[in-house]
């Protein structure tokens, strides 16, 4: 049993464990081809880099670094979830080079289903987001064209993220102790964000006049400018307004209530754990939203926009997801006492509900009173069909909706059998 | 004749929460020598520092301050490609959770070290056989760990931990999830191989009976020995009877 072989049937017989890194890397490759097969369209005639009049570059950008994101967090959970199992490699007297190849041959294993899955899925969405575009923005052009410049781009970018991925786990390897290891579960943690240090009110202000504003705008650009002012409000109710507001409620109003105390102290726990993939989620719609009625009346690069959010929304739940399920694992202890104390199931599931409602609610409405003040204002306006609000709103409410919903499986599921058989 | 140090702690300190406000330094300064075939324990209360003390001797973790010596090399100086190859030359690793590969059989899991050194197949099902035997787990090698019992697991932690013929056996409270039976079988095979093959071994217990076993103890309290006793030439009552001394004087204060 070589090395390679270890590393193999560590891969086999761990394969839950591998789902979400799977998923990612599948995701990502359908949607930078698609992404990149639009761009490259000969009827677009757009030009990546500095000869581009249009808004693409950016969102090329934007919608790479985010596909990253996705993939970077995906092979940290990977790898921190095998904390153990690499402990034990390390202690059994692997070198850090040698745990570097059994931790390649598996991402590369993973690469090897996902990449061409993603391509051929890719390759056969090709009509079917063109003929869906094609309708939205009365775009004519050829439905089924592949350009050998998107799977340039592709393989280029998937190989960077290879790259890296196999260099941040070599990384992790070398600058953690087998002790850290041992008893770190996860690695992710990007609740140390600071942000401005502003006043609770400065922050809801923030969040609350632009969209005052977008009421009487008339140029879509100005849509974008004020947006970025909305965005910093966000990150202060979700740091600072929010958590504050849960302390002070669980202290005085919430006391006699113990779903609503649980159920918050849930809620806050959560904003912790998952304020980096908030911010990103709901900074990403905002923006998205904003670049693609911005971009209007170049229809083909709405259409890159618009792609670029569906994209992201599907990207960012799915991680979002996954850290919940994480989270989730951890709670299994704290329901088994709330069973001891003499909680019901019917209990248990309210404070899944108002907890699960409370963190979907706030991913969804935030930015959601944003879109439908733009879009109000430019349907009135006449400048959008209704159709294009509706997609625009599907876009934004069905992977929200979609997470909470799977996550409120993946909370059932982890509640002790104990509880269900007293029922 | 000259007894070979095995295993130096030169002033050891550790701390955590570096770059932190919590600060807190969890070793302050320990030294240490163990000569090779000695059979050290370590005790002392709750959150004394007896695992990080272990830790930090055995490089899973790394001392802020101070130096380690493993059978004559300093840990911290070498790379990490010459690391591997010491802990797979000089250490065996036994703990509390048994920390097996639960998706790996019995047999896969002794084999870890083995398949890492690129040992040829038929040594590693020689040497996984013969060291299973001596264990008494050799009907187990087709299972997984999840089918055997605490007492067969951490039988199996330590078939792991010895198929490299280490210098040294660590063992972190290593009977800490077995009944008493298990326990005691588990520190005679120690004894065994402490007494008959010269394995030297350094043990953290919070148990006297386990700690009885050994050759030495270090009595362990916020992060510095407060003292050592050695067995000599007591009998195992006698010893047990000075652990318990040491560790009921330990409880007295509390009512001084």
């Amino acid at each position: 049993m070589g090395l390679i072989r270890l590393s193999l049937i560590s891969l086999k017989k761990d394969l839950s464990k591998s789902m979400f890194y799977f998923l990612t890397f599948l995701l990502t490759t359908i949607f930078i081809f698609s992404f990149f097969n639009l761009v490259f369209h000969p009827g677009a005639n757009i030009n990546l880099g500095k000869d581009d009049g249009t808004f693409v570059t950016p969102i090329a950008v934007f919608v790479i670094v985010i596909a990253m994101v996705c993939v970077f967090l995906a092979n940290n959970f990977y790898v921190s979830h095998k904390g153990k199992e690499i402990s034990i490699i390390l202690m059994s007297g692997a070198s850090v080079f040698q745990l570097g190849i059994y931790l390649f041959f598996q991402v590369f294993i993973i690469m090897i289903f996902s990449i061409p899955l993603g391509l051929l899925i890719g390759y056969l969405l090709i009509p079917f987001i063109n003929s869906l575009f094609a309708s939205t923005f009365l775009y004519q052009g050829s439905l089924f064209y592949l350009s050998k410049q998107t799977l340039v781009a592709t393989g280029a970018i998937l190989l960077f993220e290879v790259f890296w991925c196999s260099l941040l786990n070599l990384g992790y390897c070398v600058r953690s102790t087998i002790n850290s290891m041992m008893n770190e579960e996860s690695k992710i943690d990007l609740s140390g964000i600071k942000g401005p240090k502003f006043s609770h009110r400065l922050f809801i202000l923030c969040y609350f006049i632009p969209p005052v504003i977008f009421l009487f705008l008339k140029d879509s650009m100005s849509f974008l400018l004020f947006a970025l002012i909305g965005i910093i409000g966000i990150f202060g109710i979700i740091k600072k307004v929010l958590p504050d507001w849960i302390e002070k409620r669980q202290k005085n109003e919430s006391l006699q209530d113990s779903v609503q105390l649980l159920g918050l102290g849930f809620f806050h726990s959560d904003i912790q754990k998952v304020f980096g993939l908030m911010i990103i989620m709901l900074l990403s719609s905002i923006l998205l939203t904003c670049v693609t009625v911005y971009t209007l009346k170049q229809p083909l690069v709405s259409m890159v926009a618009l792609m670029s959010y569906i994209s992201v929304m599907i990207l960012m739940s799915l991680t979002i997801v996954f850290k919940i399920g994480m989270e989730l694992n951890k709670r299994k202890k704290n329901f088994q006492n709330l069973c001891y104390l003499g909680f019901s199931l019917k209990q248990i599931h309210q404070i899944i509900h108002l907890e699960m409602k409370l963190f979907y609610g706030f991913i969804l409405l935030l930015p959601f009173v944003y879109q439908v003040i733009i879009l109000l204002n430019l349907l009135i306006r006449s400048e959008v069909t209704l159709y294009f609000v509706m997609i625009i709103f599907i876009i934004q409410i069905v992977p929200v909706v979609i997470s909470y919903f799977i996550s409120i499986y993946l909370y059932k599921a982890i509640i002790p059998k104990s509880i269900i058989e007293k029922r | 004749m000259e007894r070979k140090e095995i295993l130096v702690a030169d002033k050891i300190t550790k701390i955590y929460g570096i770059g932190t406000k919590n600060l807190f330094e969890a070793l302050h300064e320990v030294s240490l020598t163990m000569y090779e075939g000695e059979f050290v324990c370590i005790m002392g209360p709750s959150g004394a520092g007896k695992s990080t003390f272990i830790n930090n001797l055995s490089t899973i973790d790394i001392p802020t301050k101070g130096k380690v010596f493993i059978n004559g090399t300093e840990v911290r100086v070498m790379s990490e490609g010459q690391i591997g190859k010491f802990r797979y030359e000089n250490l065996g690793f036994i703990f509390q959770e048994f920390n097996l590969l639960d998706s790996l059989t019995i047999f896969e899991n002794i084999a870890v070290p083995l398949t890492l050194a690129n040992v040829n197949k038929e040594e590693i099902t020689q040497r996984v056989h013969d060291v299973a035997k001596k264990l008494g787990v050799e009907q187990t090698l087709d299972k997984f760990p999840n089918e055997c019992s605490g007492g067969q697991r951490q039988r199996v932690a330590i078939c792991r931990a010895l198929v490299t013929n280490p210098k040294i056996i660590i063992a972190d409270e290593p009977t800490g999830n077995l009944d008493s039976k298990n326990s005691h079988e588990i520190l005679s095979l120690f004894k065994e191989l402490n007494e008959k093959e010269g394995v030297s071994i350094l043990m953290v217990t919070h148990d006297a009976k386990i700690a009885s076993y050994s050759t030495k103890l270090l009595y362990i309290k916020d992060g510095i020995i407060d003292c050592t006793i050695e067995r000599e030439g007591l009998s195992q009552k006698e010893y047990f009877y000075k652990i318990v001394d040491i560790n009921s004087s330990e409880s007295q204060e509390l009512f001084e």
